[in-house]
């Protein structure tokens, strides 16, 4: 009898032992079955199982509220940030879907400049301007064209037609091309402003905080954007647990997950990463090209 | 939770087949979480309102396996068979 007391008795250790690899258990499982229906899916099917992929997090991030209390749940949600980053994988996975998916995104956002009201467009387009001559750069197009009209409207948009030595916007240009044209352009425009002007489609945000509440002020930043072009500094993102610390950059391109699904609810609000740096002094800078428009949330 | 953000998920939860009873405890559990994760889950609810109820039963079988560790042997299968379910894509 005294030999089976032992068994009889629950060790007081045993669920505080369990409880974290329970949900290190879990994580794991939901991965692999995600990795698993991953590779049956391709084509079109593909864009459905990414939106089912979000469906399952949104439950995920739901049973952690529902389990813990509200310390325990942020520290959840950072887990299943793994999750997250299989959803942006899963989306940028085939190269060819995604080229075809920004020049869609570029046809789009052309239809709508077209759609808008004339004297609208005269406003905010400031420059349209055809490079036809092979040999010719688009930046270099730019600067002319500002010496001949002698100034710049405080705010509005370029948009390029035609195929100089830099590939075109229209049919789709490669970011490095695209952010040589802008900053060639910012250069020689920061030399001709006045102090104290202002200049709103060229707003530089500062975004300070660590872990959540600066991708937090990230993403307000964003929502928030009614300009066209817009810089963000800040220092390196540090995450809570003692995880890696990731530069600015990375943490605003793990939010174009949450920013592409805004787009596709709300249609009016988009970004894109135009360029991004690492200063001397620590402090990353990225460049975002925005689609004009606030989000009504 | 702000306003607007509850009118919004009230409003996506009543189109759903969860019953008040239901509907009422996924706000207080949103309550808990940033507000990120909350506009993360509205924008998903939103873009696909009839996954609301596998969403919800997918929540309350892992929180229940979160709970109480000892029992997910038993209730662990029966979750990835949901989140299997939900993953299906026609």
């Amino acid at each position: 009898m005294f030999e089976k007391m032992p068994l009889l008795i629950e060790k007081p250790e045993e669920k505080e032992a369990l409880e974290p690899k329970t949900e290190k258990i879990l994580l794991k499982k939901e991965k692999e079955i995600i990795t698993n229906k991953s590779e049956e899916i391709k084509g079109e099917k593909r864009r459905k199982f990414v939106k089912k992929v979000a469906c399952l997090l949104a439950g995920l991030m739901l049973s952690s509220a529902l389990a813990f209390d509200e310390i325990k749940v942020k520290a959840d949600v950072n887990s299943l940030k793994e999750i997250q980053k299989m959803e942006e994988v899963l989306t940028t996975e085939n190269e060819e879907e995604q080229i075809a998916s920004v020049k869609q995104e570029i046809k789009e956002f052309n239809q709508e400049l077209q759609v808008l009201p004339e004297e609208e467009t005269e406003e905010k387009i400031l420059y349209q301007i055809e490079t036809s001559q092979p040999s010719q750069s688009t930046s270099e197009v730019l600067k002319s064209q500002y010496q001949e009209t002698g100034s710049l409207p405080n705010e509005g948009m370029v948009r390029l037609t035609g195929g100089g030595t830099e590939t075109n916007i229209v049919e789709g240009t490669t970011d490095k091309v695209l952010s040589g044209t802008i900053s060639s352009l910012q250069k020689y425009q920061v030399k001709k402003i006045e102090p104290g002007q202002n200049i709103n489609w060229l707003e530089e945000r500062e975004v300070q905080g660590y872990g959540s509440n600066k991708s937090e002020a990230i993403t307000e930043a964003l929502r928030n954007a009614s300009y066209t072009f817009m810089k963000i500094k800040g220092e390196k993102v540090t995450e809570t647990k003692g995880q890696a610390t990731k530069p600015l950059s990375t943490e605003i391109k793990s939010l174009s997950y949450l920013t592409h699904r805004i787009v596709e609810s709300s249609s009016y609000f988009k970004y894109k990463v135009i360029e991004e740096k690492q200063e001397k002094n620590g402090i990353y800078e990225v460049k975002l090209e925005i689609n004009r428009g606030k989000i009504n949330l | 939770m702000e306003k607007e953000l509850k009118i919004k998920f009230r409003n996506i939860l009543s189109v759903s087949k969860l019953s008040e009873v239901d509907q009422d405890k996924f706000l207080s559990a949103l309550e808990k979480l940033p507000r990120t994760q909350k506009i993360e889950i509205l924008m998903t609810l939103e873009s696909s309102p009839e996954n609301i109820p596998l969403i919800w039963q997918i929540a309350l079988k892992r929180a229940e396996i979160l709970k109480n560790p000892l029992k997910r042997k038993e209730k662990m299968n029966e979750l990835f068979e949901e989140e299997s379910k939900l993953l299906e894509v026609e």
